[in-house]
């Protein structure tokens, strides 16, 4: 069956960060059907609307870039059908913008994250070296459960240490994707454990994706 | 409430969905429009909560109303309890966040005995008083409605109204009554007596209970000029009655995730061990028409895959033809499901039944609910062998393989021979496939039979009987096993202490309410749970507070008796409730309400009687 594909951006944000990746996937079936535009289902016994997800995001953190493809059986304009879904997106997860998909999800090949630790700016210019060193070494759990050491300190670029009030804030590139992915989280336990204890622990936003040329993935 | 402190505590709970809100159709109102806050507790977890028709209702009828905001509020699991109570952060409602404290009312749904040590500790969690004696001008007032509240003496202490029967009228009613006794300037206690006068509210302070020596109730006195008797809500007319919208629809995956419409209320059947069959009457239907536009609205605001026709019997609901094909005309468009619970397959339309894809989906359940013939006419439950077999050799003739078949232990008057025929009937289905030429081939069969332990619940016939103790029931499993010889049959029952302990609470009276406070202090919570279940903290309890729980559950109640509930009314009256124990003795049954009215009493409560 023929079909129009559609990729639509959107933030995460707000207590919408909670909300898990699986749980992401029906919630976004059932805005498409509450849109009213014209679905493609999946065939099968079990037809469903057809959504597929660039690069899912950890449960508590936050995106301004997630994106999702899901197919049309007939054309439509992007603006009509941005203001479909405008009408059932919460604001937390509202739409960026809709296109058609130009790269393959398996394009991607980075992202950069911001990540802020409330109250903690005074640990400034402890993270700032600890970051600078030569070898962040870090075990990482497979998907096998098995464990593998990785060093951050060489996955890590366009790292900055800035303070924002009280608040400490790293901005930094990570390998993500199907193939190389480094959750954020790693590098946010491994600072807990070398460098202290925050206060409140870290709010991490994924602000961009880009592919293997640091172009933005589109 | 500090955000940055709130959001380092959902940074380490399993599921933290469950305590942020912000669902679609969730409902916001602004703080300087509202004047009545009502936080609607459901005391276990934000998943089961969420699957709730009930308390959608309400929170839909409740929120309609201008001035009035009504919230959600579940039960925490244990480890956000832990960090709530390390941190020093009260229960709070979704909507607002605000702690149940700061509410005008606090309700509870009550489906489930177990769930009443979460109604403690809920409260507790949200700094709210536990007794309601000791609750002061500036206090919330809790309210509790559903099921368990029609026997609510266990809960008497901590409750200042009961809501009894529907609520969705009732508790509206409620909301104008306090608005206007806010204006007047009435105390607490004044607007309390007003209350017992509203029709379907019981106020359990103004009723003195006194005891006999033997333990039983002498009396239970009204003081302060209240009602005597106190009857239950019903709404007449379900086509103009409140239904949502739209449902909150949740993020995280809850139990029954779907729309789900009710197509009527109350049941014909009148078996006799089934508290919903009595406390529900009269039946009353919704008309397709209205359903099928209800149901409509619901998938289309939820974006649903699925809706479930709801009822306590939904091959009852007398144009369930006429009403899928009006159904169907929207939903195989939309590729939704409709699911049809509790359906007797034997007398459906085929070419219905085939276009009902999660009918065709979903496996075979039956519920004969007793072993033999002369048992089930005990129950009164209408149903032959020869049906079950019929039905399950349709089922098999249409590719299904398992059956799930629902049984009961420790009825009245069950023998050894009525626990062998559960093993024997599950047997006979077994047999049945295999005595079919055109069975699925290169399939086995499986039999999947569950056994409860049977709790007798006040306002049934059978509110007088003893309950089988632990011991007795324990038996009875262990005489099922050694019966069963296919590993074609898969058994499976629920604990014999747990139905025990249910039992306890479901004919319980006011003094067990010292028992509720203990249990929560000694840490008693999500007791239908198996993880935190704990019978012998509740025994030495008990034993502690020097009150026999077999006084409540194990002795046969003479019919002269008062009972803790004999002054609440459901229609239903004391004098057909025991003409149907003596003929359960005597093995007669009676014949379903369509067939034959047998005079229960509950058509007093509609206008327009019985449908």
């Amino acid at each position: 069956m023929d079909f129009i594909d559609v990729r639509m951006w959107f933030v995460k944000q707000g207590d919408l960060k909670y909300i898990s990746h699986l749980d992401l996937q029906r919630f976004m079936q059932r805005a498409l059907k509450r849109s009213g535009l014209p679905l493609w289902h999946t065939e099968g016994f079990n037809p469903h609307p057809y959504v597929t997800f660039a690069l899912p995001l950890s449960l508590g953190q936050e995106s301004r870039c997630e994106s999702v493809d899901f197919r049309l059986t007939k054309p439509m304009s992007m603006h009509a059908i941005k203001s479909a879904m405008d009408k059932v997106m919460p604001q937390d997860m509202r739409v960026l913008s809709v296109a058609p998909p130009v790269q393959k999800a398996k394009m991607i090949a980075f992202a950069e994250y911001s990540i802020c630790f409330p109250k903690w700016a005074w640990q400034q210019n402890a993270v700032a070296d600890f970051l600078g060193q030569s070898e962040i070494l870090v075990t990482k759990r497979t998907k096998k459960g098995g464990e593998s050491t990785v060093d951050l300190a060489a996955a890590l670029q366009e790292v900055s240490v800035a303070v924002r009030e009280e608040d400490l804030v790293l901005s930094l590139r990570l390998p993500a994707g199907s193939s190389v992915n480094l959750n954020p989280s790693l590098l946010v336990g491994t600072i807990h454990e070398k460098v202290g204890q925050s206060p409140y622990g870290a709010q991490i936003t994924r602000m961009a994706v880009f592919d293997i040329n640091g172009e933005l993935f589109s | 409430m500090d955000k940055l402190q709130w959001e380092a505590i959902l940074n380490q709970v399993q599921k933290p969905g469950r305590y942020t809100g912000g669902e679609m159709n969730s409902i916001i109102k602004d703080k300087r429009d509202v004047d009545i806050r009502f936080a609607f507790c459901f005391p276990d977890v934000y998943e089961i909560g969420m699957s709730h028709l009930g308390m959608k209702i309400l929170y839909s009828a409740l929120n309609a109303m201008d001035g009035v905001w009504c919230e959600r509020v579940f039960a925490p699991w244990d480890d956000m309890e832990a960090k709530m109570r390390e941190h020093h952060l009260p229960l709070y409602a979704l909507e607002s966040k605000d702690a149940l404290h700061h509410f005008d009312f606090i309700g509870f749904t009550m489906q489930y005995e177990l769930s009443y040590t979460n109604v403690l500790n809920m409260l507790d969690l949200g700094g709210v008083e536990l007794l309601a004696q000791n609750r002061g001008e500036d206090d919330p007032f809790v309210i509790i409605g559903g099921p368990c509240a029609y026997n609510s003496e266990p809960l008497a202490d901590f409750v200042d109204i009961v809501s009894l029967g529907e609520g969705e009228e009732a508790l509206c009613e409620l909301m104008v009554l306090y608005r206007e006794s806010k204006q007047q300037g009435l105390t607490r206690k004044q607007f309390l007596r007003r209350v017992a006068d509203l029709d379907g509210f019981y106020v359990p302070c103004f009723y003195e209970v006194t005891y006999k020596a033997d333990n039983t109730i002498q009396a239970v006195t009204p003081l302060d000029g209240v009602p005597a008797t106190i009857r239950k809500r019903i709404i007449d007319d379900l086509d103009t009655a409140h239904y949502p919208e739209a449902f909150v629809t949740p993020y995280i995956e809850v139990v029954h995730d779907r729309a789900v419409q009710e197509i009527f209320r109350g049941c014909i059947r009148g078996c006799r061990f089934c508290q919903a069959g009595y406390v529900y009457r009269p039946v009353r239907e919704k008309s397709p028409e209205v359903i099928n536009k209800q149901a409509r609205s619901l998938c289309d605001m939820g974006g649903y895959e699925e809706v479930s026709l709801s009822s306590l019997s939904t091959s009852d609901y007398r144009q369930l033809p006429q009403l899928l094909e009006q159904m169907l005309s929207w939903t195989e468009p939309e590729k939704i499901n409709i699911s049809l619970p509790s359906l007797r397959v034997d007398n459906f339309p085929r070419e219905l039944m085939e276009r009902i894809q999660s009918v065709r989906k979903s496996g075979l359940t039956f519920a004969p609910e007793a072993g033999t013939q002369r048992l089930r006419d005990v129950i009164n439950k209408n149903i032959t062998e020869e049906e079950v077999l019929r039905t399950a050799e349709t089922a098999f003739s249409g590719g299904n393989t398992g059956v799930k078949l629902y049984f009961m232990m420790g009825l009245p008057t069950e023998t050894m021979e009525d626990v062998e025929g559960i093993a024997h009937l599950s047997q006979k289905v077994v047999d049945t496939f295999y005595h079919m030429p055109n069975r699925p081939k290169g399939k086995g069969v499986t039999v999947s039979s569950s056994v409860s332990g049977f709790v007798p619940k006040p306002f049934t016939p059978f509110q007088w009987e003893p309950q089988d103790t632990v011991e007795q029931l324990k038996e009875k499993q262990k005489h099922l096993v050694q019966t069963v010889t296919s590993r074609k049959i898969s058994l499976s029952w629920h604990d014999a202490q747990v139905s025990n302990l249910e039992g306890i609470f479901a004919r319980g009276d006011r003094r067990l309410g010292k028992v509720l406070l203990e249990a929560q202090k000694r840490g008693c919570k999500f007791d239908s749970w198996g993880e935190f279940f704990n019978y012998e903290k509740w025994m030495a309890i008990f034993s502690d507070l020097e009150i026999d729980p077999a006084f409540y559950n194990a002795r046969k109640r003479e019919f002269d008796e008062v009972l803790p509930w004999s002054h609440i009314d459901i229609g239903v009256t004391a004098e057909f409730l025991k003409r149907e124990n003596v003929k359960a003795h005597e093995g007669k049954t009676t014949p379903h309400c369509r067939e034959q009215c047998a005079g229960c009493g509950a058509n007093r409560l509609c206008e327009k009687g019985c449908e």
